[in-house]
């Protein structure tokens, strides 16, 4: 029964006029990246080189690609898909009906989190898998797999980003103040997230944010193994789970 | 009726009014003062790296750089979770119908619901910008390319851009049923504008020879090259804001007198 739910949510929200425009978000991204890694400055190449300890051209487009492009981007989806969570059906009154179905509060907050969570994974992978064959012909020396292995990564900060704002939502319970604080809160984090790799004396301290654990890939690029892919998804997986079981908790005293 | 229209407007200002602009006056202070202690923190190579990037000299230049997008963040977001509220959200509950079934004009409902979130949106521009002219004044002075005029008129600058953006805005706004869909074609009017400060810091060879073009479009760098010139940009700044912000509002309305109400 729920995991129908979360299909048929899931197959709702993907044909909304919102995730379309989110997908031509995406597309324009990944079309505008040729463009801007094709002549970098000597000076940012040269920054880059001091900040992740690498002379690999590769690196130039991975931290365009992560942190001009998909964190904004997961920032403002993820208060697109989840912002609103339950806000929007008890305004409309649909609340009471949904939770006469053999539904729990907690239950339906999670499984249109979930749901959210999954649209977002839909873009963002599709995001990459687009982006790959066309950047791989015009970014010299693109490795395929530190590619993947960084989006399988930061996509758990994209769930962070869905899973915050789903948290915000049913804490605040109103729309526009849940969206602007969500939005505030993971533009900050977005802001804070390479933090670590400017000043190594902070990287202990931005270990604590979930966006700087979903772009630790990018300070292992000559020499990723396993462990440098996996201990973050663990890390994130924990935080979202957290994230989420505090949504879950606050919905069971929702007034419905 | 005119009396009755004032104190509507009074109404309408006052829920408005509500936690949406405090919060965001008081994070975006916040934000401020924090970016104003963090910079200096920052390891020399970083700062050196910003001035290089965007062709701006001393600590001051590049706290302002960061400072101006704080402003036009908080400012613009301000005003567009208020606009959501006062245009989507009673169309998306379906009240839409029910509010204007009363002895008031649709073009009297819009102007009386998008005025005062604009002007909250001002508010947090502009006080945003008073403090930013309050923690830039220990990096200027002699030798210093930055100065308190000039951070402050460049604050008002991008609060100008915000709430012209705003009203252009409404527009859209007028004709989507989701509130969050509005959130995202307001998020693409928003970064629009800071595309080719991007394409200044990875692509500075698109400008070589198009100087007065970059002079132009690259925003926050390019108030702090003509820093003497920023009083006088100011003033056109907000002379412009202002007649845009009124003509996309008059459009807004003739938009909204056509729009089906459901």
């Amino acid at each position: 029964m729920k995991a129908r739910f979360l299909w048929l949510d899931v197959r709702a929200t993907l044909g909304e006029r919102k995730t379309l425009l989110a997908a031509g978000l995406m597309a324009y991204a990944v079309l505008i990246m040729p463009v801007l890694v094709a002549k970098p400055p000597e000076h940012v190449l040269s920054a880059l080189k001091g900040w992740f300890s690498t002379s690999d051209p590769f690196i130039l487009f991975l931290f365009i690609w992560t942190d001009l492009a998909m964190n904004k981007i997961i920032t403002i989806l993820g208060v697109v898909l989840a912002g609103s969570l339950l806000i929007r059906e008890r305004e409309t009154g649909q609340l009471a009906v949904l939770l006469s179905k053999p539904v729990s509060p907690a239950s339906y907050f999670l499984a249109r989190s979930l749901s959210a969570c999954a649209v977002m994974a839909v873009l963002y992978i599709g995001a990459h898998l687009a982006a790959a064959p066309l950047v791989a012909r015009s970014v010299p020396g693109f490795r395929t797999g530190v590619f993947f292995a960084s989006m399988a990564v930061h996509l758990f900060s994209a769930f962070f980003a869905v899973c915050l704002s789903a948290l915000v939502s049913v804490l605040i319970q109103k729309r526009a103040l849940a969206g602007l604080v969500s939005l505030l809160v993971l533009s900050l984090l977005v802001g804070l997230a390479f933090m670590g790799f400017y000043n190594p004396a902070w990287r202990e301290l931005s270990f604590f944010n979930p966006i700087t654990q979903g772009i630790s890939v990018l300070g292992h690029v000559d020499d990723l193994r396993p462990g440098h892919v996996l201990a973050p998804i663990a890390v994130l997986l924990g935080i979202n789970t957290v994230v989420l079981a505090l949504g879950a908790l606050r919905v069971r005293h929702l007034e419905v | 009726m005119q009396a009755t229209l004032r104190r509507y407007r009074l109404l309408e200002a006052r829920h408005a009014v509500g936690w949406v602009p405090l919060v965001s006056l008081l994070v975006g202070v916040a934000i401020v003062v924090f970016t104003a202690m963090l910079i200096p923190l920052l390891p020399t190579a970083v700062n050196a790296f910003m001035e290089r990037a965007f062709l701006i000299r001393g600590l001051g230049a590049v706290l302002l750089v960061n400072e101006y997008t704080g402003i036009y963040m908080l400012a613009f977001f301000c005003g567009a979770a208020g606009l959501m509220r006062a245009l989507v959200e009673p169309r998306e509950n379906r009240s839409l119908e029910m509010l204007l079934s009363k002895p008031i004009s649709r073009r009297a409902f819009l102007m009386a619901r998008v005025g005062p979130v604009l002007l909250a949106s001002t508010v947090v521009g502009v006080v945003m910008s008073l403090v930013t002219g309050l923690v830039v004044r220990p990096f200027t002075g002699e030798g210093s390319t930055v100065s308190v005029a000039g951070a402050i008129g460049s604050g008002l600058i991008f609060t100008a851009l915000a709430v012209l953006l705003l009203s252009v805005l409404v527009v859209p706004l007028l004709l989507v049923r989701d509130a969050f869909q509005g959130l995202l074609i307001a998020f693409v009017l928003w970064i629009a504008p800071m595309f080719p400060t991007v394409v200044l810091l990875y692509r500075p060879d698109l400008y070589e020879g198009r100087d007065r073009l970059r002079d132009l479009l690259v925003l926050g760098p390019n108030l702090l090259w003509y820093d003497a010139s920023v009083p006088l940009l100011t003033v056109i700044a907000l002379a412009v804001a202002f007649v845009g912000s009124w003509g996309a509002l008059v459009l807004g309305a003739r938009v909204f007198e056509r729009t089906e109400l459901r």
